[in-house]
């Protein structure tokens, strides 16, 4: 138990036992594929037959290393775009959620919050299901109506796109709520009384205030973008993203670029948690 | 000299500015969508193509066995997953925030948030590179001579499960982490005092006192197992029955729209109905969950 | 009356930090002992280490004739209660009360009468049912205290409990705590950085300073005999003055201010006069004591706290004397002058 109670030597032993054995639980499998992205093989798994840097670079037609893999390429191009936009957006319209629910008093504010929950608690395959249903239901009929096949409607680059942000905007408008509870909302007050308009006041004041849990937010929108599966897969249309890319390589035909990519993003995801943990850690000091 | 001042009240332009866009998002993309999912569910085409109300979908679940009883594995096994995931990562969540000091803690919650940013894709397939006939767990078992052939880990029951778990754990510690930092040291103290014994604090104030946390870890560890698609799916076998993937089939194989909504649907209903009598149980409140 | 509580030579250092440094004392049983200091001084941390929260590095604390050594917090006879109080916010008031006595697997009936007891002692029957959060300041002190005396100790360990109530609060609390003491019995080792705290509830005090035991006294002697500078400083108000060179039987101030102290072998540093030892238009009958004059630069008025700020006349040293707020004084005014006498065992220096 905590410091400040006396621990039996077994006790104490067992303990740290199962919190390593843990944590080898935790990195195995992404050590795993980090060390076979460069084994010389055709195939996936082991045996270990030597370090090649093939599957990263090599252009033969025997083997298609990452980088040579336009396909690849292009799904990765096309994850980032996405992600951009989608988190762009959700971070847009979460702010303003999170300003509305904490600022604002209206008819109905208790329901409207519930709605804006829910992407929380429905499984991403029924946010993906409804929007496709509805989406392709709405482009029928400007279909019959009008004649017109407006590509939004249809499983498309955009589509996912409107599908992400949907869930997107609502983790947006969690973090940004939990550091505007801490405002002080005097602060506004001040802005006011120095003849502000209220856009202006949360504009220069509020809203700079939020900055890092907005910053934080996009990041947060970025991440689960970029990996998201299961509402894109019902929204994709000709323009795979990454996850989708793989997941189809993974089911019909895997190669061992599939441990090159994959070691590829645990790389950059480390760099990126290491690099935010020394942020962090200078923050504070 | 005193006026009487008619309080006036001004146009409340923020105001609409501000719900304005939150309403488009909500009705657009959450409301709409999900009530054509609903009336989806009761439609069927008929010989000439149009759509007529219909049970014909749900009568369709429950007359195949098959149907429901992948429905029934799917919410037994979602619900064994949060136990386990809960049992597993308590004691490393206690050990983050109450045992050792924050400075170390913070490499340890470092290592936990990696995989969780990989995504799930990536983990699932390092772990069908581990547990594979050709695999890393495989070669090395037989490399010290433990066993002879191959043991059949991947495509089973258990390596699905296992790769649920994989994920769960990662979304359970946060939680549970957050409402262990807030738990002062004086009440182990105090309760030490008193006379109570490692495991009485444990279960009369630890547990209680981290209810919350519990319950929102719980639930979204739920929410994401019982909507998973790619462990049952990947680390599944061919009989890896899980509700999820047959949703995904009648969307995108079978293209039978509307029996996929009336499986949505369902879906729908059971993870909301189990979310809301674990809320009611544990008298915890949604908008306190979702911080 | 035997000594319940004996501690030896007590140390602990935490690396290269002493927080307490070769400590002895003992408690006589039935007693309330209270260990005065200011923050960082190392008593909580020794009242810690006779609950058994941290290990010491030396010593050994004997309680009731038996070395604690290596006794878990749980085991020993002695319950605290926590400067935050630590009421366990997911339980009400009986089940607070009543958490230590189920861990002795007593029968219900005898908790119930047992926690009944207790909460109608610190005047809180009816408040069994009671959500803890939701009671008052001086509420949750006697839970509190309530949970830890029902389990009878032999020795009850108080970590400055009084510091998150009002004034007013406090100065109510003291008095009854005193009063609980006495009627109770048990053994109250009490911390505080609050002086009057101190010297109004207890039967002895230690002064803590830096981790050591400056000087164990009565109230009463500790505040008339102060043994060190350190507590002639921090016990009771003072004047305080910086001493020059000196010479036998004569005090010299740094600003000027000579004065004769009998039987002084005149090594002091520093010279510490309280302002009520003072004695306005001292008669001349009384002996052993040295007058001298003074000039009034302003009357601070403070009810019976009212003081008079003065300058030693001659000097430009400043006095605070206290003056009582009978008729005798009522036609004092600024600028005036006054004869002044203090008795040289007043004169505390060091």
């Amino acid at each position: 138990m905590i410091r400040s109670l006396p621990n039996t030597a077994a006790y104490t032993l067992g303990y740290r036992i199962y919190v390593a054995l843990f944590f080898l639980f935790l990195v195995m499998p992404l050590i795993a594929i980090s060390v076979l992205a460069f084994n010389d093989s055709n195939y996936i798994a082991l045996p270990w037959n030597g370090f090649t840097l093939d599957w990263f670079f090599s252009a033969t037609d025997e083997r298609e290393g990452l980088f040579a893999d336009s396909n690849l390429m292009e799904s990765i191009v096309t994850s980032l775009t996405t992600a951009l936009i989608v988190a762009t957006m959700s971070m847009v319209i979460g702010t303003i959620a999170a300003l509305l629910f904490e600022e604002e008093q209206f008819k109905f504010k208790g329901l409207l919050y519930f709605l804006a929950l829910t992407p929380l608690v429905i499984p991403g395959v029924i946010l993906g299901i409804s929007i496709l249903l509805s989406s392709t239901y709405a482009g029928n009929l400007i279909e019959k109506n009008f004649g017109i096949d407006i590509e939004l409607f249809r499983p498309s680059y955009w589509l996912v796109i409107f599908g992400q942000f949907s869930f997107g905007a609502t983790y947006v408008m969690l973090l940004v709520a939990a550091r505007l509870k801490k405002f002080d909302r005097s602060l506004e007050e001040a802005a006011l009384s120095l003849k502000a308009t209220r856009i202006q006041a949360i504009w220069y004041v509020t809203i700079p205030f939020l900055r890092p849990a907005i910053i934080g937010a996009f990041i947060v929108a970025f991440l689960l973008s970029f990996s998201n599966i299961n509402t894109t897969i019902f929204l994709v249309g000709s323009d795979p993203t990454l996850p989708i890319d793989l997941y189809s390589r993974i089911r019909f035909s895997s190669t061992p670029v599939l441990n090159a990519i994959s070691f590829l993003i645990v790389l950059v995801i480390t760099l990126f948690a290491v690099v935010n943990f020394f942020i962090k850690r200078k923050d504070t000091t | 000299m005193q006026q009487s001042i008619k309080p006036k009240k001004p146009f409340n332009v923020t105001l609409y500015l501000l719900i304005i866009p939150v309403l488009l998002w909500l009705v657009l993309l959450i409301v709409l969508p999900h009530l054509d999912l609903l009336i989806s569910s009761f439609q069927i085409e008929n010989d000439n193509g149009d759509k007529v109300f219909s049970l014909d979908n749900y009568i369709a679940f429950f007359k195949e066995e098959i149907y429901w009883l992948t429905f029934v594995k799917t919410a037994a096994y979602a619900i064994g997953v949060t136990a386990l995931a809960f049992i597993v990562t308590f004691p490393i969540a206690f050990y983050l925030t109450k045992v050792i000091s924050k400075k170390n803690a913070a490499f340890f919650i470092l290592l936990l948030l990696i995989p969780l940013w990989v995504g799930e894709l990536v983990t699932v397939y390092g772990w069908m590179v581990l547990l594979g006939d050709h695999g890393i767990i495989n070669h090395f078992l037989m490399a010290i001579g433990l066993i002879d052939e191959p043991i059949n880990m991947l495509y089973t029951d258990f390596s699905m499960i296992l790769g649920l778990l994989y994920m769960s754990m990662l979304f359970m510690v946060v939680p549970v982490m957050s409402t262990l930092e807030s738990l002062d040291d004086s009440l182990i103290e105090a309760a030490s005092d008193l006379g109570a014994s490692k495991w009485t604090i444990f279960r009369t104030i630890i547990i209680p006192y981290s209810m919350p946390g519990i319950v929102s870890g719980a639930i979204i560890v739920f929410m994401l197992v019982i909507g998973d698609y790619l462990a049952p799916n990947i680390l599944g076998g061919k009989s890896s029955l899980w509700f999820t993937e047959q949703i995904y089939n009648k969307f995108l194989t079978t293209f039978n729209w509307n029996e996929g909504a009336a499986f949505g649907f369902l879906l729908l209903m059971l993870s909301s109905g189990i979310i809301w009598l674990v809320l009611k149980l544990s008298g915890q409140k949604l908008d306190r969950v979702g911080s | 009356m035997s000594n319940i509580l004996e501690i030896k030579h007590l140390t602990k250092r935490f690396g290269n930090f002493t927080a307490v440094e070769d400590v002895n004392f003992s408690v006589k049983d039935g007693g309330f002992f209270s260990i005065l200091g200011s923050s960082g001084c190392g008593k909580s941390t020794l009242l810690r280490i006779i609950a058994g929260f941290e290990p010491e590095t030396e010593g050994e604390v004997i309680i009731r004739g038996e070395s604690m050594k290596g006794v878990p917090p749980d085991k020993r006879p002695v319950n605290i209660v926590f400067q935050h109080l630590a009421l366990f916010p997911m339980m009400n008031v009986r089940e607070n009360v009543a958490f230590g006595l189920k861990r002795l697997k007593l029968s219900n009936t005898e908790i119930d009468s047992r926690v009944n007891e207790i909460l109608s002692r610190v005047g809180l029957e009816g408040y069994e049912k009671k959500d803890v959060t939701a009671l008052s300041g001086g509420q949750k002190q006697r839970v509190a205290i309530a949970r830890s005396l029902v389990m009878k100790p032999s020795i009850l360990l108080l970590d400055e409990p009084l510091g998150a109530l009002d004034r007013k609060l406090r100065e109510h609390m003291k008095v009854e705590l005193k009063l609980l003491q006495r009627e109770i019995g048990t053994t109250f080792i009490y911390i505080t950085h609050d002086q009057s705290e101190a010297l109004v509830m207890s039967d002895e005090i230690a002064v803590m300073h830096e981790g050591r035991f400056e000087q164990i006294d009565t109230p009463r002697n500790l505040y008339k005999n102060p043994k060190t500078a350190f507590v002639a400083g921090f016990v009771g108000d003072s004047n305080r003055f910086e001493l020059e060179r000196t010479q036998a039987e004569t005090l010299i101030t740094s600003k000027g201010w000579r004065i004769n102290k009998k039987s002084y072998a005149g090594t002091a540093t520093v010279l510490y006069i309280r302002p009520e030892a003072l004695i306005i238009n001292p008669s001349s009958d009384l002996s052993d004591v040295e007058s001298f004059e003074i000039t009034i630069k302003t009357i601070l008025f403070d009810g019976s706290n009212t003081k008079l700020a003065t300058t030693v006349a001659g000097t430009t040293e400043e006095l605070l004397i206290s003056l009582p707020q009978n008729a005798e004084f009522d036609g004092l005014s600024e600028g005036q002058t006054l004869q002044v006498g203090i008795h040289t065992d007043d004169l505390k220096c060091y």
